[in-house]
């Protein structure tokens, strides 16, 4: 599994993964869930490694028409509604493609075992102007859009911190250190989650900006002594 | 609530949530084998339940060494009966004061391992909310009454983050010998529970607001 997720603040969207892959042979933190599909909008994927990384390749690719050399036969897309369809096209196809083979070669295999997911957000420039969170789950990848957060897959301790935590009030830069907290606390006890953090940014003035490390490094050092106030807090508060 | 939410102790109790007696075969029950044991299932229920009324219960084994003893050795002797189906539970309890649990599970027609734990909280991993709140927070020295508040605060985020039913048992384990909480004793602690919860909420109002957390 992994954590994924997307926050809604006041002045745009910040999504968050972490690059750890786990399988029956161990795990390395080496995968790439995230990826730019256009200037404002952004792609997560989780669980099934395989269907993940083809699908949001695939979806960059077809969205761009980067194979379409001459840039004619196929027409970039460019609203929000047709990435939408688009997505749960590709997701679909590539899932079914997947899921056949596997369960041909394991029988015991049931869908929720494969489960994967993804969530497509942006800034909607061209229909509604508004920023957008839409979360797609295997088997069927039917498109939902919730007005808040969407946190998926190893997503258990996030949503708790982030009922403690978050508002929709907060604005980008301040969501970007609970970004940063939530993977950080969640790597901690689940180990399906940790590696290198991935955080980027939906904004009106810079679109979609992925942070490099360095910027990250200094969230995490600047959360440094909230980790340590957020452990006094909890202690002074529910050790009675 | 379905699944085991988990059991932890201290240097003199233990605090035990479970699910409701009533939550179907797969649910979780805490089973009372003495006046100083119990058996608390997560898997299997039925089975468990059988297993411990036909051939623990009835021998009124003394102390939880003394159980955990008889278990073993029942077990081994009836497995053919229970053979097809997957069982886990673990049995806690103190004995000269001082707490402990020992766990037995089944898995594909074989009674694999019969295996001491003396972890201080024994959590169904499924849950990592309950073990990443109680990892932050639990100490050895903390009283039974604490752990019992603890425990009853983690319920609720479960309830709240997995729309978890708010039905549940918490069975406190102590020199006294055993003790469940009514549904009455429940309510109230959640409610108490919840107030602090919302008392948290607001210290975390601006965690993430303030550049300077020294301030």
């Amino acid at each position: 599994m992994t954590l994924a997720f997307a926050l809604r603040g006041s002045n745009g969207l910040v999504l968050g993964a972490d690059s750890r892959v786990s399988g029956a042979f161990g795990s390395a933190d080496t995968s790439t869930k995230f990826l730019q599909v256009n200037r404002e909008i952004g792609i997560l994927t989780y669980g099934l490694a395989e269907v993940g990384y083809k699908s949001i390749n695939s979806i960059v690719d077809q969205v761009n028409g980067y194979s379409d050399f001459s840039a004619t036969a196929t027409p970039r897309i460019v609203h929000f509604s047709e990435i939408i369809k688009k997505t749960q096209e590709i997701c679909k196809k590539t899932y079914g493609e997947v899921a056949t083979e596997l369960k041909k070669n394991n029988s015991a295999i049931t869908d929720r075992d494969l489960t994967t997911g993804f969530i497509l957000a942006g800034y909607d420039a061209n229909e509604t102007n508004q920023f957008k969170i839409h979360h797609f789950e295997s088997p069927k990848f039917e498109s939902d859009e919730r007005p808040g957060d969407i946190i998926a897959a190893q997503w258990h301790i996030s949503q708790f911190l982030s009922n403690h935590f978050y508002y929709q009030e907060m604005d980008v830069e301040q969501l970007k250190r609970l970004a940063s907290f939530m993977l950080i606390e969640t790597g901690v006890i689940s180990t399906s989650v940790g590696g290198r953090l991935k955080i980027a940014t939906v904004t009106l003035e810079n679109g979609f900006q992925l942070l490099n490390e360095k910027e990250i490094q200094n969230i995490i050092c600047e959360n440094q002594p909230r980790f340590a106030k957020y452990r006094r807090i909890l202690l002074d508060n529910l050790r009675f | 609530m379905s699944g085991i939410l988990g059991a932890i102790r201290s240097h003199n109790g233990i605090v035990i949530v479970s699910g409701v007696e009533e939550d179907g075969p797969d649910g979780t029950a805490c089973i009372e084998i003495n006046n100083n044991s119990v058996a608390v299932v997560f898997r299997g229920k039925t089975a468990v339940k059988d297993f411990l009324e036909k051939y623990i219960i009835p021998k009124k084994p003394n102390a939880v060494l003394d159980a955990v003893t008889l278990i073993d050795s029942e077990l081994k002797l009836h497995f053919d009966e229970y053979k097809e189906h997957d069982f886990s539970f673990f049995v806690a309890g103190i004995e000269n004061g001082r707490s402990g649990y020992f766990s037995f599970w089944s898995e594909n027609g074989q009674l694999n391992t019969i295996e001491v734990k003396q972890t201080s909280h024994f959590i169904n991993t499924i849950e990592d909310l309950a073990v990443y709140i109680i990892t932050k927070v639990f100490s050895e020295q903390m009283t039974v009454e604490e752990l019992k508040n603890l425990m009853i605060f983690v319920s609720l985020q479960c309830i709240k983050v997995f729309g978890y039913d708010s039905f549940f048992n918490i069975t406190i384990i102590n020199n006294e010998g055993i003790k469940k909480m009514s549904e009455g004793e429940i309510k109230d602690s959640l409610s108490i529970q919840d107030k602090k919860d919302h008392k948290l909420k607001k210290i975390f109002s601006d965690f993430f607001i303030k550049e300077d957390m020294s301030k």
